[in-house]
């Protein structure tokens, strides 16, 4: 398991207009627990502090305050020659890669074995048996500059995983690559950390990539943690406004512009209609909501938005409607009482011209 | 042309190679050290150490400022003490070397200075120490940056001997000077231009051919 707590990192930087240094926090106060096998996310917007937590993890950048742990060994109290047995138990990836451009694919992923002193033999056994898990046992004898992005990316993690990690920490580590091509990388993580057991701290600034692998996820905004918890709950529940403001990516659940620019009231005048989001998530997806809806009210349902999506192949989606008729406020308490999120967004007049 | 004539042109070019090899050697033994040692104490380094940095980088800046025909007459004296004269090839071997170990120092910390931090980095986080960095990440992913540095510094020192020359250094420069400029020997002198021409040349191509084989980085 691995917990940070209370961990920061400032920086002094230098204000640029009065040239005097001040401390600037990177990260503020961080507390977690990642648990054994699990794929942690960490999510947050260009400079929320995602990199400088990470490299607190293996001690690339040591926290100014705080602790941390990892299976019990406390990473902030070792000696450098103790950190670095430590840190080979460690893989990491990253965005650029990082490969060594003068060694061949073997070479790249036969170094970590080296620096662990493993014999020349075992370390032949071992890169060939590692190059094929992740697919990359053809190209061997390539250097990294002919590789595509995808089979640099293979090889960063087949080094990563040489020296058998408990730990496998991932900073944008798909950033770099194409929407299919991460798809296919990400589902590589993802079976290593089923296969092996491995425990994986994974950084993006895309939900989608929390999405495809992840079983927590934790938001960073400004150096904290605004909100975490499991990636479902996350997803259909958002709390906070930097977590719904990233999960616009991934799930449409705004009003087109033409539709905002009429106007909500909030509360109902003469026969107005009303506009609802309601969230699904797993079994619920299944179920004929709408249809029921329909024969057992005496209403009409438009659908002005629809997104459906599946978390690691649980279904969830969103619905934006519009209920006109007679028993609206019925059907709203229909709603409320099964398993689903609701929200009303407003009321508008049956006249503005929403119906197409 | 005489056999005489022959026989001296075959004797400086020796010289020439004698001396050139010879500082060419401790300028590579003493200079590779240094620029390792420049570009880990470096700001950037992984083993930062900014009074050591700033002091080694002092000395190389001052050597280098100094033209090579004024660092030989200063180095006389010293020069002197080392090898037991002050002229003749041994002699020109002191201020060759002298001028070259700072000017490889530079070579070896700026290829150094463009390996990729992201690649040092990956090391350190797989538990490299400070040796294994140098020796399993900066030397090999410079090499190609540091063969072509030396390659450039033995064709300064090419050059550079033939000014020793003039200071009775012996060599090809010597030869030109002495019967070429001195007695009006048209041929001496063009053949010494030519035989430099050719070491340059030579010195040039290999190093070329070395560097191109020992890079990897690039799509080609
Ligand atoms: N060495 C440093 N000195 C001063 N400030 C730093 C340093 N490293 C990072 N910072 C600052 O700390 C903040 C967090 O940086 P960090 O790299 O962790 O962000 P990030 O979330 O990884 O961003 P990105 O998505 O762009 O990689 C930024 O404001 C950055 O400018
Ligand atoms: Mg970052």
């Amino acid at each position: 398991m691995i917990r940070l707590s209370n961990v920061s990192k400032i920086y002094r930087i230098k204000d640029p207009g009065t040239s005097e240094t001040r401390d600037f926090y990177a990260i503020r106060d961080i507390s977690l627990d990642i648990g054994e096998g699990s794929i942690y996310g960490i999510i947050g917007r260009s400079g929320a502090g995602k990199s400088t937590l990470i490299r607190c993890v293996n001690m690339l950048e040591p926290p100014t305050a705080g602790r941390v742990f990892i299976n019990g060994t406390e990473m902030t109290a070792l000696s450098p020659g103790a950190l670095r047995a430590a840190r080979r138990k460690i893989g990491m990836i990253f965005q650029s890669f990082n490969l060594l451009l003068n060694r061949t694919v073997y070479g790249n992923i036969a170094f970590p074995l080296e620096l662990a002193k493993w014999k020349k033999s075992e370390i032949r056994d071992r890169v060939r048996e590692i190059a094929s898990l992740v697919g990359i046992e053809g190209k061997l004898d390539q250097y990294p500059a002919r590789l595509s992005g995808g089979q640099k990316q293979r090889v960063g993690i087949a080094r990563a995983l040489a020296n058998k990690p408990d730990l496998l920490l991932s900073d944008e580590a798909t950033s770099a690559l194409d929407p299919q091509t991460t798809k296919s990388v990400l589902r590589l993580i993802r079976d290593i950390n089923e296969k092996l057991g491995l425990t994986v701290i994974l950084i993006t600034h895309e939900m989608n990539v929390i999405k495809e692998i992840c079983d927590s996820v934790a938001v960073l905004e400004d150096g904290e943690i605004v909100e975490k918890g499991p990636v479902q709950q996350i997803f259909t529940n958002p709390l906070k406004k930097a977590t719904k403001e990233l999960l616009t990516h991934v799930i449409r659940s705004e009003l087109p512009e033409s539709f905002t620019g009429l106007g909500f009231r909030r509360l109902p005048s003469g026969d107005s209609d009303l506009v609802l989001q309601i969230w699904f998530f797993g079994d619920i997806a299944a179920k004929p909501v709408v249809s029921d809806l329909v024969r057992k009210f005496d209403v009409d349902v438009n659908i002005l938005v629809a997104h459906i999506d599946d978390i690691r192949s649980v279904p969830f989606g969103t619905l934006i409607m519009r209920l006109s008729g007679e028993d609206k406020e019925g059907a709203l308490e229909y709603l409320l009482g099964m398993k689903l999120r609701v929200e009303v967004m407003g009321y508008v007049g049956r006249s503005d011209g929403i119906t197409r | 042309m005489s056999d005489d004539l022959t026989a001296l042109l075959v004797k400086g070019s020796l010289e020439t190679l004698y001396m050139v090899g010879v500082s060419s050697l401790f300028a590579f033994a003493a200079g590779l050290p240094l620029g390792i040692i420049l570009s880990v104490t470096a700001e950037t380094g992984i083993l930062r150490n900014k009074p050591l940095y700033s002091a080694l980088s002092s000395v190389v800046n001052v050597f280098r400022s100094v033209p090579y025909i004024i660092l030989m007459v200063a180095l006389m004296k010293p020069t002197k003490w080392i090898v037991g004269s002050s002229i003749g090839i041994n002699a020109a071997i002191v201020s060759l070397s002298a001028a070259a170990i700072p000017f490889v120092g530079r070579v070896v910390e700026s290829s150094l200075r463009e390996i990729d931090p992201g690649i040092v980095e990956a090391a350190q986080a797989m538990g490299a120490g400070a040796g294994e960095i140098i020796r399993k990440v900066l030397l090999p992913e410079g090499l190609p940056g540091i063969i072509a540095g030396f390659t450039l510094t033995i064709i300064n020192l090419i050059g550079y001997s033939a000014m020793a020359g003039v200071l009775g250094g012996g060599g090809l420069g010597d030869l030109a000077v002495r019967y070429g400029y001195q007695r009006f020997m048209l041929d001496v002198m063009i053949s010494t231009v030519i035989i430099m021409v050719l070491m340059v040349q030579f010195i040039q191509i290999v190093g070329d051919k070395l560097a191109v084989l020992t890079r990897h980085d690039r799509n080609g």
